[in-house]
């Protein structure tokens, strides 16, 4: 198995123990499996570097690197990181696993990543001149009016002179990353891989949730599960009387007796939101009080969500 | 605690940055203070949040709650940026209605970014169309995207050495990292993992002056001892007891101004129609 993570704050990695350093994959061995897992975390630096230097001469990609723009952009800046995840994930997926997983970053960042194949090629087919024009005349010739005007004030002569430079430069990544674009539009499309949207029931979560599955039904993908987290506690027996003085303890129990009534209900709306997806599971996920910090634990956790797991309706 | 005009709210996904942002915004107002809450993002979580009909809008709107509203996107940034030095609005519009400046714009590393900032700095750079307040709450992404935001402007700064791009990215970054003016919060909440993530953002910061920096746990327990006979929820309180105690020493350890916000046992639309009470405990 293959899991990566394109979260830049290193979540999974932390979660799974694997400190920064340990090489990329890191490889995991756990005793009593047979089977074994493969991290990748993106390097974004690294990874962009690696896709550049192999869609381009060597004598070209030494003078790209002295351009100042491509410097910066090679760093850590979302756009680069979004691409670099790409690329990884179709290298990975060239390897021989039996199951690789995808870790996405929090929402606002998937409909980006989502939708980064789509803004890169439109950038490249509509922004980039022909090979060895200069952009700024090309984009007079366009009749973006007042172009040299408007750059000039917003960003001053030397920024343009060094786009310019760096637009005559990726010029040749066009094929590469339409490459990488319509391979990962491939892979979401196809029917063996599968999106899981997990989320809570806090009003701003579940929005989010439903604005992400039709931004991924927008670009024609479809979510496969929705997954409800931490949505109940499993085994309260509601051991209170109406009687009872309501302090903090006693108002927070009343309401964790009801957080599964509340889950199964968003999770209702959501199935009938998706009514013509009817392959579609819907998941609760209990709230464990389990610290996933080490490989035991995650071992424990997962045993102990196997005994809870909670299918609202839909097929398992 | 002192509250600076321009107050950003980040952490790891999940920690309240909203509900924290939301309730900020609303203290501030109880204490007579004119408040603008600023999302970053292309959607609001605001709005859901606070019950809002959801249709956001650049220009600030009034909320019921006395504070305005806002969501800002790098496009409109630069158009107004844009606007106000050139003063035909129509030329303006048809530049970057152009399918090939809107493309650039899109992808062009850090230029949202740096608009985005721009604009949140303006008055306090006494550049460009800017907004007048006493408090600017910013509801700000999650760590790894906000530390990128961060960066925009030493990253675009870097690739030239004279001109606007190069004068502009400067005076942010100096407003950026002035304690008087601006200050920064990260939420975690009282588990091992988002404290981890605390610190190594934290770490992050290391330019910046501690004074800037202050930590707030969410979702805080006042309960002393579990009294509710369940088993099942004894077993889960005592453990998040017990978490919340050891999490509280370790991010004491940090050395930062740290607080934490109580666990909300009313919706948070509720809390922030009543007179707020006060914000943050010590930790």
């Amino acid at each position: 198995m293959a899991a990566i993570t394109i979260d830049p704050s290193r979540r999974l990695s932390d979660v799974l123990g694997l400190g920064q350093g340990q090489g990329n994959p890191s490889k995991l061995k756990w005793q009593g499996f047979k089977g074994s897992l493969d991290v990748y975390h993106v390097d974004t630096e690294a990874t962009f570097e690696q896709f550049v230097s192999q869609n381009m001469t060597s004598e070209f990609y030494n003078k790209l690197r002295e351009n100042k723009i491509y410097q910066q952009i090679s760093q850590s800046l979302r756009e680069t990181h979004n691409f670099a995840a790409l690329y990884l994930m179709t290298q990975v997926l060239q390897q021989d696993y039996d199951l690789v997983v995808l870790d996405t970053p929090p929402c606002h960042q998937v409909v980006d990543f989502f939708e980064s194949p789509q803004r890169l090629q439109k950038f490249f087919s509509t922004t980039l001149p022909p090979d060895k024009e200069s952009w700024l005349g090309w984009i007079k010739d366009q009749g973006v009016r007042l172009a040299e005007r408007f750059l000039q004030t917003l960003v001053g002569g030397e920024f343009v002179a060094e786009m310019d430079s760096f637009f005559r430069g990726v010029g040749s990544l066009r094929q590469g990353i339409a490459d990488v674009s319509q391979t990962f539009s491939r892979i979401l499309s196809n029917d063996s891989s599968h999106i899981a949207l997990i989320f809570s029931t806090a009003l701003d979560k579940q929005d989010e949730a439903l604005y992400l599955s039709e931004e991924i039904r927008r670009n024609q993908f479809l979510v496969g599960s929705y997954i409800v987290n931490r949505a109940y506690i499993p085994g309260l027996s509601n051991k209170i009387d109406s009687s009872q003085q309501l302090d903090f303890e006693t108002q927070l129990y009343k309401i964790s007796l009801q957080q599964k009534k509340l889950a199964e209900s968003v999770l209702e709306d959501m199935q009938k939101h998706h009514s013509d997806s009817l392959q579609n599971q819907y998941i609760l996920l209990p709230d464990l009080p389990i610290h996933l910090t080490s490989q035991e634990e995650i071992l424990n956790f997962v045993d102990q969500m196997s005994q809870h797991w909670s299918p609202v309706g839909g097929i398992i | 605690m002192d509250f600076k005009n321009l107050i950003f709210i980040s952490g790891k996904g999940g920690t309240g940055k909203t509900t924290f942002a939301l309730l900020l915004a609303r203290h501030l107002v109880g204490l007579g203070k004119k408040t603008l809450l600023v999302e970053l993002a292309n959607r609001s979580s605001c709005r859901p949040m606070a019950e809002l009909p959801n249709i956001a809008s650049y220009l600030p709107e009034t909320t019921p709650f006395g504070f305005d509203l806002s969501l800002l996107k790098g496009r409109d940034c630069l158009v107004e940026y844009i606007s106000s030095f050139v003063k035909v609005e129509k030329l303006t519009q048809q530049f970057f209605e152009s399918s090939i400046i809107k493309a650039l714009v899109d992808v062009a590393p850090g230029l949202n970014d740096l608009a985005v900032l721009g604009k949140l700095t303006s008055h306090l750079r006494s550049h460009g169309p800017s907004f007048q307040y006493d408090h600017i709450v910013v509801d700000a992404h999650s760590t790894g995207s906000f530390l990128s935001l961060l960066k925009a402007p030493q990253l675009l700064g870097a690739s030239v050495s004279r001109g606007p791009l190069h004068t502009q990215t400067a005076s942010i970054q100096k407003v950026l990292k002035d304690k008087s003016q601006v200050q920064y919060f990260f939420l975690g909440l009282f588990e091992e993992l988002p404290v981890d993530e605390l610190y190594e953002t934290l770490q992050q910061f290391q330019d910046h002056d501690p004074g800037q920096l202050a930590v707030v746990l969410n979702k805080y327990l006042p309960i002393q001892q579990v009294k509710i006979p369940d088993p099942a929820w004894h077993s889960y309180l005592e453990s998040k007891l017990e978490q919340q105690k050891i999490q509280k020493e370790r991010v004491l350890q940090f050395g930062f101004e740290s607080r934490a916000l109580d666990f909300l046992l009313e919706p948070l639309s509720q809390r922030l129609k009543n007179q707020p009470g006060d914000l943050l405990r010590k930790l």
